[in-house]
């Protein structure tokens, strides 16, 4: 089973944004002079960015005839995203080149887009009426 | 040899703090991405012609209801690989108390953010042409739900990096522990009660998007009535971190702090659900019949403010246990 090409195009655009949300505050921050707050931004963006596009790709494979074996790939599939939000995480905390908060706060760059667009719809129609 | 003991000990508190943090932080968004998809399955066998909306609907939801798990995960990672600097029996005593504040704190936020992803998608597969409202409704509603699990990482958080080095350790280490669980315990019944609404609330638009403004109003207001009881919570725990309590190596002293934490803590789970039912019927009703929305929002209100009732006497007992007892 394939995934379905409208979901491709969400995954893309919401990872895309959450991708130039991460490096443009990241940037921003560097323009400030605080490389590590810049490090950590683009950083945990990437992995958001990644573990957002795996929570639908990896739909298909978990898909099966067999309960159990879709039940064992769902789980596996999760521990697997966990384990890959951990790795920025990890690394901020073991290393003074990138700033844990800042990593912390990029884990939340694809919901942070999502709300940022949906809020700035509801503000925009509120205002039209 | 001293040194080494109390330094081990603060080792074996951070890693069953992480441990705890992250397992339990993972059962609440795990079962309120279930709920999601089992309600986006419902949904795509109804109205299979726009599964790929649902399927979108569905994704953008989890993805949502996974940040409790996310603040859970970035505890634990902060409690395994932080370095401590000074080790000592206080610190071990807030490493723990801050893996059990999140961990408990992520449950209810986790499941409740689930409801209104599974009834966002239930609802567009009836009404495809308001999807746009619907999804906003749900991400706001599922936000909201988090309010609880944030509470629980500021007060782990504070546990974590505070310096309480120089208060006495019997009894502030049972302090520490108590404000751990009382944060963590009563985010339960808010974010769960919470997602009630939210998910109520995602049902309304489906069925009446043209009150759409007095849906999200009454579920706003429903929702924050319904995170009182974790205020009340997070309320005793700046008090267990933030009071200085005189040294006293008796048991009772200790234990009343403790018991202080679990009273409103526990005190919290049912208030918050109980608040949570009041805001669903509430939610559910104005949708129905939005002329009467003032008169259903005031029996709601009544409604609530009678159930938290018994989380006042939960923090009463509580704050009789830290300043009488």
């Amino acid at each position: 089973m394939k995934t379905d090409p409208t979901v491709i195009e969400m995954q893309k655009k919401y990872g895309s944004r959450a991708l130039v949300l991460a490096i443009g505050s990241g940037l921003l921050f560097l323009a400030l002079g605080q490389k590590e707050i810049c490090r950590g931004l683009v950083l945990g963006g990437v992995f958001s960015a990644v573990n957002f596009a795996l929570m639908g790709q990896a739909l298909r494979f978990r898909l099966s005839d067999n309960r159990k074996v879709a039940a064992r790939r769902s789980l596996l599939s999760l521990l697997l995203r966990y384990a890959l939000l951990a790795i920025p995480l990890v690394l901020a905390v073991q290393s003074d080149r990138f700033n844990f908060p800042a990593t912390a706060v990029g884990l939340f760059m694809v919901q942070l887009v999502i709300m940022i667009e949906h809020g700035s719809r509801l503000i925009v129609g509120a205002v039209k009426h | 040899m001293m040194d080494l003991d109390v330094q081990a000990w603060v080792k074996v508190a951070a890693f069953a703090g992480g441990g705890i943090a992250m397992g339990l932080g993972a059962v609440g968004a795990a079962i309120g991405e279930g709920y999601t998809a089992a309600q986006a399955n419902l949904a795509v066998s109804r109205n299979p012609k726009i599964s790929g909306d649902i399927f979108k609907n569905m994704l953008v939801g989890q993805a949502v209801a996974e940040s409790a798990s996310i603040f859970a995960l970035v505890v634990a990672i902060l409690l395994l690989f932080l370095d401590t600097g000074n080790p000592n029996m206080l610190k071990a005593a807030a490493l723990f108390g801050a893996g059990v504040s999140m961990g408990f704190g992520a449950i209810g936020s986790g499941v409740g953010s689930g409801f209104p992803g599974g009834q966002a998608c239930l609802g567009l597969s009836r009404q495809p042409a308001v999807s746009s409202k619907l999804t906003t409704n749900m991400l706001i509603g599922s936000a909201v739900c988090q309010t609880p699990a944030i509470f629980s990482m500021v007060v782990a958080l504070m546990l974590l990096f505070m310096d309480f080095s120089n208060a006495p350790l019997h009894p502030t280490w049972a302090a520490l522990v108590g404000a751990g669980l009382s944060t963590g315990l009563a985010a339960i019944g808010s974010g769960y009660g919470g997602g009630m609404a939210a998910g109520a609330s995602a049902e309304g638009v489906a069925r009446q998007p043209e009150a759409v403004g007095n849906i999200t109003t009454v579920m706003l207001v429903g929702q924050a009535v319904a995170q009182t009881p974790s205020i009340f919570g997070l309320l005793v725990s700046f008090i267990l971190m933030f009071k200085t309590f005189p040294e006293s190596m008796q048991l009772q002293a200790a234990m009343a702090l403790l018991s202080a934490g679990l009273c409103t803590g526990l005190g919290g789970i049912g208030p918050g659900v109980g608040n949570g039912m009041a805001a669903e019927g509430a939610v559910r009703w104005v949708a129905r019949n939005v002329t009467h929305a003032a008169d259903l929002m005031r029996t709601m209100l009544v409604g609530q403010a009678v159930s938290q009732s018994t989380a006042i006497y939960a923090m009463v007992v509580s704050l009789v246990l830290i300043f009488v007892l």
